[in-house]
C-alpha cells in the first residue's frame, strides 16, 4: 500500500499549541503590516479606470506607444508589456479620469493607434473601463460577499456541530484570509473581482479540511466518551491527517496547472488559490480545532473529559 | 435488482449528459469573455429627463397662458423641478393656478410678485421610471437595427442598463450607437441678433432665444476645432419624435448625407413652418450641435429633407439607424465597459482547456498510483463528474466564462476529494480487521455525512459569490455550484456502483486494492 502519512502516526498537535498560535500571530501581524504599508495594486473593477490591451504585429519599444497615445490621453498614465518583455502586447492604463467621459477615451486611444503605428498593425485585445460609481457599488459587492459567506458558514457549523465549533472555524477563516492577502500584497499582482472570487473559494476549501476533523471529533466524542480534549483533538487530527495531506496535495496540483496554463487572465486567481491551500491546510490542523482545545480547557470547571 | 437499478441511473444520467453535450460547439454558452464581445452597464441620467420636462411644461404653460388671454410676466424654470410664474398688472391668481395644475403642479411657495410650483413627488418618479424603460426600448430598436445576433439588454437596479453584444467586433461603433442621446430639432435661427454679439466671454441674447454651436471636431483626439455660435429662437418647431423613416442618400457632391422624411403630421407642421418663414434660415440641430442651418428658399410640403455635413458613409448609416429607432429621453453615461476581442478569449479558451486537461491527468495519476485499481474507479467517477457537469452547464444554458473554466479545475479537486475521504476511511477500517465487504460498507457510510457537512459549506460560498459576483465570476459560482452537486452523484453513487458489481461477482472477496 502506498502511503504518503504513516497509519500509525501520532503527533502532539494539541502539545505545540503555542508555538502554532505564535506562528499564526506572528504571520497575521506581518501580513496586516504588509497590507497597510504596501496595500494591494488594486485593478480598476474597485478604483474605476481604463485598461487597453493592445496586440501588435511585432514587439514595440513602449516609448513609441507612449509617443503615439499621448496626445490622446490628457491624464497619467501608464503602459507595461503584457506577458514578458519580449511579448507584442502592451497594457496601457490609465487612473479614472475626472474630465473625459469613458467613451471618448477609448475612442481617442483607439484612433491615435491607428493612425500612428499603423506599422506594427495594434488590434486592440481588450478594453475595460470602470467608472468610479460602478467601482465603489463593486468594492461594496465584495465586502459584503465576504461577510455573508462568514455569517453563512458561521450557522451552519454552530447548527450541525456546536457553536464553538463554528466560531472557532470563522476565526480559522479569517486567519486564511487575512494571511493570503498579505502574500498577495507582497506578489504585487492586480487585486481584482475575480482575486476576491479566489478568496471566497479558498474559504470554502479551508473550511471542507475543517470541516472533515471537526466530523471526526464528533464522532470520537460519541465513540469514546471518556476522552479527553487533548486525546479527543489530537487522534481525530491524527487520524484524518492522511486525507488532509492527500486532498491537498490534489488540490494543489489542479490549481498548479491553472497557474501554470492557466494564461495571464487567471493567474492571480490562481495564485490566490494556491497560497490559500497552503493556509487553509495550516490552517485547519494546526489552528481551528487548537482553538477549541484553549477556550475549552481554560475555562476551570470545564470536565476534563470531552462531551 | 439493486444493482441493475443503480447502473440503470447511471446510465441515464451519462447519456442524459451527452445528449446534452453534443454537439458541444452549439450547445454550450461562452461567457464574453472567451468567445470576445462587448459588456456595457449604462446609467440613465434621469435627473436630465426631468429637466427637459420642466422645460416642455413652462413652454406650454406660456401658451396656454397666452391662449387663455391670462396676463403674466413670465413663466420660467426654477431650481428643484419647479416652476416660477411672475405677475402682472390685473393678474387673477386663481386662474394661473389653474392653468398649472393642469400640468399635475402643485403649489410651493408665493411672493407678493410670482408664484412657484413643484411637480409633485409622483410625477417626479413616473418621468424617472418612464425614463429609463424608454431608454431600454429606445436601445433595443437600435440594436435590432444594428444587427448584433443574441444581445442580451436588461435593467439593473433603478436607473442602469445592462447591454451584452457578444462577438461585436467594433465597439467604438457600437457605444456610439447606442449611447447617443439622437435628440434631433429644428429651430429658427434669430437672424435680428448680429453675431459679433455672440462671441466674446458674454455673449448676450434675447430671453426667447437659445445660444447653440456649430461645432467641428477632431476624430482622433475630440478637441473642438472650431465653434461657430448661433442664435435660435428658442421655440421647438419640430423634433425628431416626428420622423417616420432616415436614409442615406448622396448629395450631389456625393457625399453621404442622411435623408428624412416626416409622418403626416410633421410634414404639415413643417410645410406651415417652411412657408411662412422663406428667406429666413432653418437650425437642424442634433444633440445639441448644429448641424446645419440652410436658407429656406420655399415652403417644403412633401415633408422631407435631409441632414448634411462631414459624414462617413459609416456615420451616416448609423446616424440613420438611431434616427429611425428614436432618440433616448435622457442621456445615458457609460459606467462600465469591457470589450475583448475573439483573439483574446479563443487564447483564453485554449489556455484554459490546457489548464483543465493537465490538471485532470495529474489528479489521475496521482490517484492511480496512490490508491491502484480503487483509484482506477474513482477516475473513473471523475471523468464521469466532467460529464454531468459540462451536461448539466448545457442543460442549464449557465454561461461558461473563465473563471468558469477554473471552476470546472477546482470543481476535479474537490470531486476527487470525496473518494479520499471514502478511500482513507476504508483503509482505517480494513486496518480495523474488518471484512472486505464490511470495511467498504463501513466507509461509505462513514464518509458520506462528512462529505455532506463539507460540500454544503462550500456550497454557501458559491451561492453568496453568485448573488455578489459580477459575469465571470457569476459563472465561477456556477460551474462550483453544479460540479459540487454532480460530484455527489458521481464520486459517492457512480463508484460505489462499480465497488458493487466487482464485489458481488466474487462474493468471499479476501482483499481490495485499495
Amino acid at each position: 500500500m502506498f502511503e504518503l502519512v504513516k497509519p500509525d502516526i501520532s503527533i502532539d498537535f494539541v502539545g505545540k499549541a503555542r508555538i502554532y498560535i505564535i506562528i499564526s500571530l506572528v504571520a497575521i501581524i506581518i501580513s496586516l503590516i504588509v497590507v497597510l504599508t504596501k496595500g494591494f495594486n488594486v485593478g480598476i473593477d474597485f478604483v474605476g479606470g481604463t485598461v487597453v490591451q493592445v496586440r501588435f504585429s511585432e514587439s514595440i519599444e513602449l516609448e513609441r506607444v507612449r509617443t503615439a497615445i499621448s496626445p490622446a490621453i490628457p491624464t497619467d498614465f501608464v503602459i507595461q508589456n503584457f506577458g514578458g518583455v519580449d511579448s507584442s502586447e502592451v497594457l496601457i492604463r490609465i487612473a479614472e479620469t475626472s474630465k473625459l467621459s469613458l467613451q471618448d477615451l477609448s475612442t481617442r486611444i483607439t484612433a491615435q493607434l491607428s493612425s500612428q503605428l499603423s506599422s506594427h498593425s495594434p488590434s486592440i485585445q481588450k478594453t475595460e473601463q470602470v467608472g468610479p460609481q460602478a467601482g465603489s457599488e463593486l468594492r461594496n459587492k465584495a465586502f459584503y460577499a465576504m461577510l455573508y459567506a462568514l455569517v453563512g458558514i458561521l450557522i451552519y457549523i454552530a447548527v450541525r456541530f456546536q457553536p464553538l465549533f463554528g466560531v472557532c472555524a470563522v476565526i480559522a477563516l479569517t486567519h486564511d484570509v487575512i494571511i493570503s492577502l498579505g502574500a498577495y500584497s507582497l506578489s504585487g499582482k492586480e487585486l481584482n473581482i475575480t482575486v476576491m472570487a479566489a478568496i471566497l473559494t479558498v474559504v470554502g476549501y479551508s473550511l471542507n479540511d475543517t470541516i472533515v476533523i471537526f466530523d471526526r471529533m464528533r464522532e470520537n466524542m460519541k465513540l469514546h466518551a471518556n476522552l479527553s480534549w487533548k486525546e479527543l483533538i489530537n487522534s481525530s487530527l491524527n487520524e484524518t491527517l492522511s486525507r488532509t495531506i492527500v486532498t491537498s496535495a490534489l488540490t494543489f496540483l489542479a490549481v498548479l496547472s491553472l497557474y501554470l496554463f492557466g494564461g495571464e487572465v487567471i493567474n492571480g486567481f490562481a495564485f490566490m488559490m494556491l497560497v490559500g491551500i497552503l493556509v487553509g491546510t495550516y490552517s485547519s490542523l494546526c489552528i481551528a480545532a487548537i482553538v477549541v482545545y484553549l477556550v475549552k480547557t481554560r475555562k476551570r470547571n470545564e470536565p476534563a473529559t470531552a462531551k | 435488482m439493486n444493482l441493475k437499478f443503480r447502473w440503470g441511473v447511471v446510465g441515464v444520467v451519462l447519456i442524459g449528459a451527452l445528449f446534452f453535450i453534443v454537439p458541444l460547439k452549439n450547445s454550450i454558452r461562452l461567457g464574453l469573455d472567451l468567445q470576445g464581445g462587448m459588456h456595457l452597464l449604462m446609467s440613465v441620467d434621469t435627473d436630465k429627463a426631468l429637466e427637459s420636462r420642466v422645460d416642455s411644461i413652462v413652454y406650454q404653460l406660456r401658451r396656454e397662458l397666452q391662449r387663455e388671454n391670462i396676463p403674466f410676466a413670465y413663466v420660467q424654470k426654477a431650481p428643484q423641478y419647479s416652476v416660477r410664474i411672475g405677475f402682472t398688472a390685473g393678474a387673477k391668481t386663481a386662474d394661473i393656478v389653474k392653468q398649472a395644475q393642469r400640468f399635475q403642479l402643485t403649489q410651493q411657495a408665493d411672493s407678493a410678485d410670482s408664484i412657484t410650483f413643484e411637480l409633485d413627488s409622483a410625477s417626479i418618479d413616473r418621468v424617472r421610471t418612464q425614463a429609463v424603460s424608454q431608454s431600454l426600448e429606445v436601445i433595443r430598436n437600435r440594436i435590432d437595427e444594428f444587427g448584433v445576433s443574441e444581445p442580451l439588454i436588461q435593467r439593473q437596479g433603478k436607473d442602469q442598463i445592462i447591454v451584452q453584444l457578444p462577438g461585436e467586433t467594433d465597439p467604438e461603433r457600437a457605444i456610439k450607437l447606442i449611447g447617443q442621446t439622437a435628440q434631433l430639432r429644428f429651430y429658427l435661427v434669430d437672424e435680428n441678433v448680429p453675431p459679433a454679439q455672440l462671441v466674446g466671454d458674454n455673449p448676450t441674447i434675447p430671453y426667447d432665444d437659445i445660444l447653440l454651436y456649430s461645432k467641428e471636431l477632431d476624430k482622433a483626439t475630440g478637441k473642438v476645432l472650431s465653434a461657430t455660435p448661433m442664435a435660435l429662437k428658442r421655440e421647438v418647431l419640430l423634433t425628431g419624435d416626428s420622423l417616420m423613416d432616415a436614409t442615406v442618400q448622396y448629395s450631389q457632391y456625393n457625399d453621404p448625407v442622411v435623408a428624412f422624411r416626416f409622418d403626416p403630421a410633421g410634414a404639415r407642421i413643417f410645410a406651415d413652418v417652411t412657408r411662412s418663414n422663406v428667406g429666413k434660415r432653418l437650425a437642424i440641430v442634433l444633440d445639441d450641435n448644429i448641424y446645419s442651418a440652410p436658407n429656406i428658399r420655399e415652403a417644403i410640403t412633401g415633408g422631407e429633407g435631409s441632414i448634411s455635413g462631414r459624414f462617413t458613409i459609416e456615420t451616416a448609416q448609423d446616424l440613420a439607424i438611431v434616427l429611425r429607432a428614436g432618440s433616448l429621453p435622457a442621456p445615458v453615461e457609460i459606467l462600465e465597459n469591457r470589450t475583448v476581442g475573439p483573439s483574446l478569449g479563443l487564447d483564453s479558451i485554449h489556455a484554459g482547456v490546457k489548464a483543465s486537461i493537465i490538471g485532470l491527468v495529474l489528479i489521475m495519476l496521482f490517484m492511480a498510483i496512490y490508491y491502484k485499481s480503487s483509484g482506477i474507479v474513482a477516475n473513473v467517477g471523475l471523468v464521469c463528474n466532467f460529464v454531468v457537469l459540462l451536461g448539466a452547464l448545457c442543460a442549464s444554458g449557465a454561461t461558461l466564462t473563465l473563471p468558469g473554466i477554473a471552476g470546472v479545475i477546482l470543481t476535479l479537486g474537490i470531486a476527487v476529494d470525496a473518494n479520499v475521504l471514502i478511500f482513507e476511511r476504508i483503509r482505517e477500517e480494513l486496518k480495523n480487521k474488518r471484512t472486505v465487504l464490511n470495511a467498504f460498507e463501513t466507509g461509505y457510510d462513514k464518509a458520506f455525512t462528512t462529505i455532506i457537512d463539507a460540500n454544503v459549506t462550500s456550497l454557501i460560498a458559491a451561492v453568496v459569490l453568485f448573488q455578489f459576483g459580477t459575469g465571470p465570476v457569476k459563472g465561477f459560482a456556477v460551474t462550483l455550484s453544479l460540479g459540487l452537486i454532480a460530484s455527489m452523484f458521481t464520486a459517492v453513487y457512480v463508484t460505489k456502483t462499480i465497488f458493487m458489481t466487482f464485489i458481488i461477482k466474487n462474493k468471499d472477496v479476501q482483499s481490495i486494492s485499495i
